[in-house]
């Protein structure tokens, strides 16, 4: 199973929402980290976005299956439409370890039934 | 007497080296010892904190150079499948390492999350598509160049 890292950059105190949304379609957990926003004044104005410094950035690991379902609840509930302002992506990532064999489980049943339908 | 054929690694396409400022070669590779420029990685490794310096010291011995430690926080809650999330507090290591380390990397951490008392976690590497500057290259990947400085 292939997976994706989600990053989604959010106002501080909207983390748990960001994770909340993200777990309703399948991710299972996620890294919160505290950062700083910056941005240029003049994208503020014409963007009609207030850049709030204090934020939070949460990581989520993610099949790449449930990859687009995720950033999608991420842009309906904290996107730069909310009070979260939140900007969500994801980077391709080469290799994974210390995943539990449960979301292996996961992957196998949904591939054994394909067999299956072929005959 | 055979005269001993010396195999170089075929060049690696994408990772561009902007500060290069030589010629390239025929081969467009820029001017360092190793003829091959060979890709570089961000290995993230979330652990708990007070298992932090542990493995920064276990990453070292895979020719890192660079890393960096951002204290975070877990949303796993302890009957979630990412076992070993269940703690709040996190470190999250960024190591830069070349990609041909990686899997050795990976072994290490495998094996160590499994055995090492509260030293659960999880890993992942990102590939890098660009770096500034060939001597920043050559500092992440642990190649030496062949002029000094350059």
């Amino acid at each position: 199973m292939n997976f994706e890292v989600i990053l989604c950059i959010l106002n501080r105190g909207f983390a748990d929402t960001a994770m909340d949304a993200a777990r309703a379609v399948g991710a299972k957990g996620g890294t919160i980290l505290h950062g700083r926003g910056t941005a240029a004044p003049d994208a503020e104005k014409l963007f009609g976005i207030t850049i709030q410094p204090e934020k939070e950035v949460v990581m989520i690991l993610v099949a790449d299956k449930i990859k687009d379902a995720v950033l999608k609840a991420l842009y309906d509930t904290v996107g730069t439409g909310t009070d979260a302002q939140g900007i969500a992506f994801s980077l391709p990532v080469a290799q994974t370890v210390g995943l539990t064999v449960s979301s292996t489980k996961t992957a196998k049943k949904e591939e054994s039934p394909a067999p299956k339908a072929e005959q | 007497m055979k005269k001993r054929e010396k195999q170089t690694p075929s060049p690696v396409e994408g990772l561009t080296l902007p500060g290069a400022k030589t010629k390239p070669r025929a081969s467009g590779v820029p001017k360092v010892k190793d003829p091959a420029v060979r890709r570089l990685s961000m290995l993230v490794t979330v652990v708990e904190r007070s298992r932090a310096n542990y493995y920064l010291d276990l990453l070292e011995g895979f020719e890192v150079n660079f890393q960096t430690v951002i204290y975070g926080e877990g949303t796993a809650g302890s009957r979630l499948e990412y076992v070993g999330l269940s703690e709040r507090d996190k470190a999250v290591i960024l190591s830069v390492i070349r990609e041909d380390m990686v899997g050795a990397a990976c072994e290490m951490l495998e094996e160590r999350f499994a055995r090492v008392k509260n030293g659960r976690g999880i890993a992942f590497a990102v590939p890098f598509k660009s770096v500034m500057g060939v001597h920043s290259y050559c500092f992440l990947s642990n190649t030496k160049s062949e002029k000094r400085g350059g």
